[in-house]
């Protein structure tokens, strides 16, 4: 008769382990063989798209991006005799390039993916800034503001990885990130122009905001989709 | 069935349970544990397909604990129950989010560990009792005039989840009558973990027989010991400490209501005597401590207090302020409700009775041990008690670095003529 060393109990025949501490921990724990939940098999991720689609949608976002580019350049010299207010639709469509690019071709490694977006957009802004009347808000605004998204949105990329559950409560994340990007834009801003740091409407953005995120937040904790509201207010 | 939802199962906690959410911890865990001592070894496999077999026949124990707005709730958990070997301090806590009983088994030792928010003794022996009897069918061993149990097959009915405290609570306008506080016993605590338990075997007949001499029950007996053995520490302490500690002890003992008040309800349904001396009527000998406890027992066992109690206690719950108040303010207040209760008594002894499965099932066992949950750190030191075929099981559980009370209590004991047999438990 085999008995288990650890726990003492009697082991069958063709038990190579003791089924109650196993062999690779002395204290684990067995489960009787889990009862398949609604007899559901569990769900295959969706597919991926291959280099070859993942290329050729690339191609289209660089299509689309440098004929704005292209087009805001010149409606802007044509009315105006001078680059102004394209800056700004060029920097956005540069910055976006910059993290679709990383993102297409580096998948599953975001961290590479948003210091190579970051880096690469920032030497674009640079560049804009340089060609168009010298070194001023690209490196004062534009970078500062880029480094803070980057930040916020490698956080949330980590606390969305980090959820066991996915629901409301992602929007909620969203939107406290959204938040303290306002308070990061409204700092930038006002040192850029008074070199002190003095906040006000996105404060008041915060405030709302975290109210939103804070319901959201307990309707996915608490109130979980189909259950009952008893449960939680019962008195 | 009120609280209690089909497609999305929840149960709110009964009125015994509410406390113990508030007051629970790593050290005072309201955890304790049921034991079955096998003449034969556990069998591995059989030991599985029991618990398989009879998982689903207790969904009120398939459950966690969840904080609402206003009182806490029981969930139901989907997985299924594991087994643990038991090597570990007995009446460890339940981690968040998970089952708040465990079973455990060890050489020929089947453990089952409840928290208080789900039972009491007689709900954990029910399902140790289940367990086992379907254990040793798992065994193929044929089990003539077996007791009733659960049927693993059969479905739990509605009154196995009632709160019996509700279903016979009736409003009662009797005042409270203020219980001074009791003396406890001077000891220092252990460092972390302070948990440990000493257990003891005695012959029931060698008990019986002085029992009977005096005419009463074991738990009249034992509580009278406890409270001679209280009184022997009291009357030893320095003169000061003598002078200034409190001169009534007290011990609660547990009763089960399902005894006076029939129910089927598998959860929590017992309230407590709390028998007394006043040193400050002088010294006691045991015959008096006996003779005192016996009538004590005797009038407070009468249905019309424990009406009043379960009316107090039910009516506490139900009053518009408290039900209001959101949980977390109510914790605080029932945390505090909990430490003046236990200010109240010196002591506890709980008697889960003499145990018995059938001839034939009785012959696989050797005996059960019933460890009361950890005290806290008024009370310090509590006892629990199981009886089995010709023996009776003595286990104390301690918090503090001295022994003298268990030394006292069966030293006595054996003085009287009594077989003490300390084992490891």
């Amino acid at each position: 008769m085999k008995y288990c060393s650890n726990c003492g109990v009697i082991l069958e025949d063709d038990m190579q382990t003791c089924p109650l501490c196993g062999d690779t921990a002395n204290t684990g724990k067995v489960v009787p063989d889990p009862v398949p939940h609604n007899g559901t098999v569990p769900a295959t991720a969706p597919a991926a798209l291959n280099r070859q689609q993942k290329k050729l949608v690339w191609e289209i976002v660089f299509l689309v991006l440098i004929s704005s580019i292209m087009a805001a350049l010149l409606i802007n010299f044509i009315v105006n005799k001078t680059i102004s207010w394209s800056e700004y639709p060029v920097a956005v469509c540069l910055v976006i390039l910059s993290y679709a690019l990383f993102f297409a071709f580096l998948p599953g490694n975001n961290v590479a993916g948003m210091l190579g977006g970051f880096i690469t957009s920032g030497v674009l802004l640079l560049l804009l800034d340089t060609f168009t009347g010298g070194l001023d808000w690209s490196f004062k605004i534009a970078i500062p503001v880029l480094l803070t998204a980057s930040l916020i949105v490698a956080a949330l990329l980590a606390v969305i990885r980090l959820s066991p559950t996915g629901g409301v409560n992602l929007i909620a994340y969203v939107f406290i990130g959204s938040a303290l990007q306002c308070v990061a834009i409204e700092a930038i801003l006002s040192f850029y122009h008074t070199q002190k740091l003095h906040l006000e409407w996105s404060i008041v953005v915060c405030l709302c905001v975290l109210l939103i995120a804070i319901a959201l937040l307990f309707l996915h904790f608490r109130l979980k989709k189909g259950r009952s509201l008893e449960k939680t207010f019962h008195r | 069935m009120p609280g209690i939802q089909k497609n999305d199962f929840w149960l709110r906690l009964d009125n015994a349970a509410k406390i113990y959410p508030a007051i629970k911890d790593k050290e005072l865990t309201s955890v304790f544990r049921i034991s079955v001592v096998l003449k034969d070894r556990i069998r591995a496999k059989a030991m599985l397909e029991a618990v398989r077999d009879i998982e689903n026949r207790f969904p009120y124990y398939k459950v966690t604990l969840k904080a609402g707005f206003f009182w806490y709730y029981l969930e139901q958990l989907p997985d299924s129950i594991p087994i643990d070997a038991d090597l570990q301090t007995p009446c460890r806590a339940f981690k968040k989010g998970e089952l708040m009983f465990r079973i455990l088994v060890k050489d020929n030792r089947i453990s089952v560990e409840f928290s208080h928010i789900l039972t009491d003794g007689t709900g954990a022996f029910e399902f140790l009792k289940t367990l086992l009897l379907v254990y040793f069918e798992k065994c193929c061993i044929p089990l003539a005039g077996k007791p009733e149990f659960y049927d693993p097959d059969s479905k739990p009915s509605a009154e196995e989840y009632e709160d019996a405290y509700s279903r016979y609570f009736k409003k009662i306008d009797a005042p409270h009558i203020k219980t001074p506080g009791a003396f406890h016993v001077p000891f220092s605590l252990k460092n972390k973990p302070r948990f440990s338990v000493l257990t003891a075997i005695i012959p029931i007949a060698e008990l019986s027989k002085k029992a009977k001499l005096l005419g009463v029950s074991i738990t009249v007996y034992l509580t009278a010991v406890y409270l001679y053995t209280l009184q022997h520490i009291h009357e030893y302490q320095p003169r000061l400490k003598k002078n200034i500690n409190r001169k009534i002890l007290r011990i609660e003992v547990p009763l089960n209501l399902r005894k006076l008040y029939p129910t089927r309800s598998m959860r929590n349904f017992s309230l407590y005597v709390l028998p007394q001396i006043d040193l400050r009527l002088g010294h006691y000998t045991f015959e008096e401590i006996v003779k005192t406890v016996y009538h004590q027992m005797q009038l407070e066992t009468d249905q019309k207090l424990i009406n009043k109690m379960i009316s107090r206690n039910v009516g506490g719950e139900r009053n518009a302020i408290v039900r209001n108040i959101p949980l977390i303010l109510k914790s605080l207040f029932l945390s505090r409700l909990y430490l003046v209760g236990t200010k109240q008594y010196s002591g506890v002894v709980t008697n889960l009775g003499k145990i018995d499965l059938g001839t034939a099932a009785n012959q696989l066992i050797e005996q059960f041990i019933f460890i009361p949950p950890p005290p806290n750190k008024v009370l310090k030191v509590n006892c629990g008690v199981a009886g089995f075929g010709d023996n009776l099981v003595l286990s104390f559980g301690n918090i503090t670095t001295s022994k003298e009370l268990e030394r006292h209590f069966l030293a006595f004991m054996a003085h009287h003529e009594i077989t003490v047999k300390i084992i490891n438990s």
